[in-house]
């Protein structure tokens, strides 16, 4: 079921987002997860209550709870960025997810300012030392629908994947394939295969995630400017800056970057809007 | 010609930018093909050979062969979430014009849609914008943020059977989402009515 329209029936939902998002706002993590589990719980039990009764319901809490762990996700990806940058990659990821199932419903970016927060999640990606992605071609003999458990090929199988079928997103499982080949892309099916990238945990800083390091030292879920800089130099301080290149590899390459703190967010009842200061 | 790379890193940007606008209008690419539906009769489905013979308006599903050193007829895996989508969404009607046994998974994040093959009689009774159109607006429900990102490329072939049912006139569409519209127009479908 595509195109689900949302209604929130009483205040809890809004007052809890932004409950939730001041939290974030304010680093209070454990208070915001707590929260948050809560919410999950509480979506948990409409789906299970509505489980053959209402199939709009059911879907209806399922994009409520991926907002939420959308939430969960990004305090994850959040609290790993200075200490552990690729784990924060992986909950960026699953944030980024979460979005995909916000835009089944068809006020999704205006009920979730889903824009907004994808266009945010996308500039901290951009931070990340990963340009190039593991990539797998392969032939599948034997697949499975996760609602009926046909074959999706088959007649007897109507539901298309990624779609809500009483709160469950229909899924294909692969039984039997053979793979092609291994490809390094830029633009992979899953960001999350990465390229391995070693680093030195205690000093990030000075790591390929020296821009995500640096990130973690502004407030979540405000908004912030990437400047790019071109830097011109004279042939000697460039190859002044190559040598230092290969004598420390693990130096940003090519652009020098720097991170600006700018804007202040504000809350009001959709969700967070951004206002110059 | 180091000081090249770094002092003219945004104008080099802006020619490859350039180069790939100008790529984009060459998306759709339109070839004469020495096959037609006996091509297929060697994979050919009972429920598809009791359509063509019946001459039923349809959109025919076509497998692929020849990916790389494999001999097999392939679908990709958009196939299946595309023919439910034409089914249960639009007044049209799609067939796998062979039973689908191997399914195709490429490495990136580009949709590669089934070759879809269209009898003369379907393009005289529902014309080639309507599939176009089925073309779109599958891939806005399902990719709603593809429109607007040009790093996510759609593939898509159109075969059309010849008014002579000997040769078919083939459509090949490599780019942009957002740029599908733009490049079937008015203009170009009379031109590839006319060439049929
Ligand atoms: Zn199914």
């Amino acid at each position: 079921m595509r195109n689900i329209e949302l209604k929130v029936d009483d205040d809890s939902f809004w007052n809890d987002k932004e409950q939730i998002i001041k939290y974030i706002q304010l680093e209070d993590f454990e208070n915001a997860n707590t929260l948050i589990q809560s919410k999950i719980k509480f979506e948990n039990n409409m789906i299970d209550k509505n489980g053959d009764k209402s199939e709009l319901v059911c879907n209806q809490h399922f994009i409520f709870r991926a907002y939420w762990h959308l939430f969960e996700h990004f305090i994850k990806c959040w609290t790993h960025l200075r200490s552990s940058p690729d784990d924060s990659w992986n909950h960026l990821q699953d944030c980024l997810l979460a979005i995909d199932v916000l835009d089944l419903s068809v006020n999704g970016n205006d009920f979730f300012d889903s824009n907004m927060l994808y266009n945010y999640l996308l500039k901290i990606e951009s931070l990340f030392p990963y340009t190039m992605f593991n990539s797998v071609e392969y032939v599948t003999k034997k697949a499975t629908c996760s609602i009926c458990g046909n074959n999706p090929f088959s007649k007897e199988c109507n539901h298309i994947k990624g779609d809500l079928y009483y709160g469950k997103r229909c899924y294909v499982t692969i039984d039997e394939a053979n793979i092609i080949g291994m490809s390094l892309v830029e633009n992979p099916a899953n960001k999350k295969c990465i390229i391995f990238v070693e680093y030195d945990k205690k000093n990030v800083k000075y790591s390929p995630f020296g821009l995500v390091w640096q990130l973690s030292f502004l407030k979540p879920l405000f908004d912030f400017t990437i400047i790019y800089k071109n830097v011109s130099m004279t042939r000697d301080k460039y190859l002044k800056y190559l040598r230092n290149i290969e004598k420390n590899p693990k130096l940003p390459p090519k652009r020098i970057f720097q991170v600006e703190y700018k804007k202040i967010t504000q809350l009001n009842k959709i969700g967070f809007k951004i206002q110059n200061t | 010609m180091l000081n090249f790379l770094y002092n003219e890193d945004s104008k080099l940007e802006t020619e490859i930018y350039k180069v790939k606008n100008h790529l984009f209008f060459m998306s759709l690419k339109i070839a004469e093909e020495n096959i037609n539906f006996e091509t297929y009769s060697e994979v050919l489905s009972a429920e598809a050979k009791e359509k063509i013979k019946k001459n039923e308006p349809c959109i025919f599903i076509t497998p692929n062969r020849g990916w790389r050193a494999n001999k097999n007829w392939l679908y990709p895996k958009e196939t299946a979430d595309f023919v439910k989508y034409v089914n249960q969404e639009t007044q049209q009607n799609a067939t796998y014009l062979s039973d689908p046994e191997e399914i195709l998974s490429l490495n990136n994040i580009d949709s590669y849609l089934p070759i879809i093959t269209l009898g003369i009689d379907f393009i005289l009774k529902v014309g080639i914008e309507s599939v176009v159109d089925i073309v779109i607006e599958y891939l806005k429900n399902k990719y709603p943020r593809i429109f607007s990102n040009s790093k996510n490329q759609i593939h898509f072939k159109i075969q059309i059977e010849k008014r002579d049912k000997k040769s078919m006139l083939k459509l090949e569409y490599d780019g942009p989402a957002n740029d599908i519209k733009n490049t079937f127009t008015g203009e170009k479908i009379s031109e590839i009515i006319d060439r049929l």
